[in-house]
């Protein structure tokens, strides 16, 4: 399935301002929670915290109902990895 | 308990329910158990054409490759285990549903590679049965 270009345009906004809310809340992040998962709500730069991704995503469409997230692993660069090559 | 069996390519695979809602059903998946992967579910994008799951919004995630691609993650739902459960889900361009660590928490898996036989069942302890 090609993405539409407004999913396109979407998904890199929200990328590109919840990377930037992240860099911004790196530090007290890091010490307060390494290896956790942050759930960005990238508009305000609010964001809810959980011990994994499902936790975080239940806490942020109750806090931010409708809105877009950016997810985030506390002091990784990304919040999965596939180790297989496809 | 959940029976599942290792594929012709040496993958241990189970079937889970994958619900899409009322457009696009129930279908059912053969899901490679992806040990390497530690999220909960991966889902071919194709797949989600008629779901009703909610767009949670997007993460990064690294491929074996070492690149870093960012894709939509879902609050979706799939019938696994005996029960109907909400699973945070990263759509991906893949062609397999991948069932990740996530899901295997409080369970314990074998794989038996002579006899082909793979089991998920309940952690000692962790409370559950099935």
């Amino acid at each position: 399935m090609k993405p539409k270009a407004g999913a396109t345009a979407e998904r890199e906004h929200v990328v590109a301002k919840g990377r930037e809310v992240y860099r911004r809340l790196a530090k007290e992040l890091e010490a307060k929670f390494p290896g956790q998962i942050v759930a960005i709500e990238v508009e305000s730069g609010d964001h809810v915290v959980g011990g994994d991704e499902l936790e975080a995503a239940r806490k942020a469409r109750e806090r931010f109902p409708g809105k877009r997230l950016y997810f985030a692993r506390v002091g990784s660069r990304v919040v999965h990895k596939f180790r297989v090559l496809w | 308990m959940v029976r599942g069996w290792v594929n012709e390519q040496g993958e241990p695979q189970v079937e889970l329910v994958v619900d899409l809602g009322p457009t696009g059903g129930h279908v059912m998946a053969q899901a490679v158990i992806d040990t390497g992967f530690n999220g909960y579910l991966s889902v071919p994008s194709v797949l989600l054409g008629s779901a009703d799951w909610e767009l949670l919004g997007f993460e990064d995630y690294e491929l074996a490759s070492g690149e870093v691609v960012s894709e939509p993650v879902y609050w979706g739902r799939v019938l696994f285990a005996g029960e109907e459960r909400f699973v945070y889900v990263v759509a991906t361009g893949a062609s397999d549903v991948l069932l990740g660590t996530g899901m295997l928490k409080q369970k314990v898996l074998t794989v038996n590679f002579g006899a082909g036989t793979v089991l998920i069942g309940p952690s000692p302890g962790s409370g559950e049965e099935y």
